[in-house]
């Protein structure tokens, strides 16, 4: 490995690592911020290319942050721009989680921060009702689809099935269903 | 031991739409099928995760993983959620050609956003039904779901310190 790679390889673990370490509120928040960095400000990849990779890093399960560094770090540098990428996102988040373990153990049981967090919480689901009317919305036209989607939900809301087996199991379903383009 | 990086390693294979289905399987599994904490806890660490810079899965991941073992669960939670998205990446995308000759690309995509959407639905349903339970929390949530929509420009994280910071007010006075 020459001085130019490992430096290319530095600056792609320094990139991912720097936006994993100061980027709040997950995946979906990060995207904008990775293609301000390597579209516009370092230009490593084309725009097309990086809108590729989303697309490639979203239909694929995992954190799609996790998912788009793998990609782009091997589209930029093979399989070792791949891992130089992922350690970059993963370091930060593991070392601030572990920190926030050891230095606020037991910070939930105090009465101001339970409160903060139950307000949080209360956030984090207007997030995800959000995120489920988005969703929701771009299927529309495909009412077979969603009315089983819904069916599936319940199901598994009234019955507690394991949601692993259900994933799968709706793969297939919503595989088999989908006739033409209008039902 | 080993358990927590198959049980990581089981929600990374399957976790469709990003953390917020991944946050689906880890209350799943980590509630529902192996007792390792209660709703509420697992309500108080997913906070935590949403707070702290970094994805939000990876970041429960490893949270939980420190909860229950220390350094070695963390390591162990993260390596086991981490791993597949490696094998996807590599298996997934360099043998799309051949999966397409048998399977219609644009359906199995199709299907694979709905088994997300049912992951997403699930989630906000388990964690809303626990989130939102009084007047205060309903209030709380009616205006961040407002921001949400009309505040497009807001970075979500102002959103949800803004939460927080009601939830304080509301539970002093």
């Amino acid at each position: 490995m020459d001085a130019m790679e490992t430096k290319k390889l530095f600056k792609l673990f320094s990139i991912f690592a720097a936006i994993s370490a100061i980027t709040i509120g997950g995946g979906y928040a990060m995207i904008p911020v990775i293609r301000e960095y390597v579209v516009k400000r370092y230009a490593i990849v084309s725009d097309d290319e990086f809108l590729g990779a989303v697309a490639r890093a979203q239909s694929i399960p995992g954190a799609i942050a996790v998912n788009l560094s793998l990609i782009l770090g091997s589209n930029i540098a093979g399989v070792s721009g791949a891992i130089a990428a992922l350690i970059g996102v993963a370091v930060p988040p593991f070392t601030i989680m572990v920190l926030v373990g050891i230095l606020f153990g037991n910070i939930v049981n105090i009465p101001l921060f339970s409160g903060f967090l139950r307000g949080v919480r209360a956030t984090i689901t207007a997030v995800l009702v959000y995120l489920s009317y988005q969703l929701i919305l771009n299927k529309l036209k495909r009412k077979k689809v969603l009315i089983s989607l819904f069916v599936i939900t319940l199901l598994v809301l009234i019955l507690k099935l394991p949601l692993f087996w259900t994933v799968l199991v709706t793969t297939v379903v919503v595989y088999m269903i989908q006739g033409d383009k209008n039902d | 031991m080993i358990e927590i990086f198959l049980t990581f390693l089981k929600i990374g294979l399957i976790a469709f739409g990003g953390g917020y289905g991944a946050i689906g399987l880890i209350q799943d599994e980590v509630v529902q099928i192996h007792h390792w904490f209660t709703q509420q806890e697992f309500l108080d660490f997913l906070s935590i995760a949403q707070m702290t810079p970094g994805p939000i899965g990876l970041n429960a991941s490893t949270f939980i993983g420190y909860k229950l073992y220390g350094l070695t669960g963390a390591l162990l939670a993260t390596a086991g959620f981490i791993l597949p998205s490696i094998l996807w990446v590599y298996v997934l995308l360099k043998t799309l050609k051949l999966v397409t000759r048998f399977v219609d690309e644009k359906r199995l995509i199709e299907a694979l956003k709905g088994a997300a959407l049912v992951l997403i639905l699930v989630a906000t349903y388990r964690i809303g039904s626990a989130s939102v339970i009084d007047l205060s929390s309903m209030f709380i949530f009616i205006c961040a779901f407002l921001a949400l929509i009309f505040l497009k420009k807001l970075s979500p994280i102002w959103i949800i310190l803004g939460g927080g910071v009601a939830g304080i007010l509301l539970a002093a006075f």
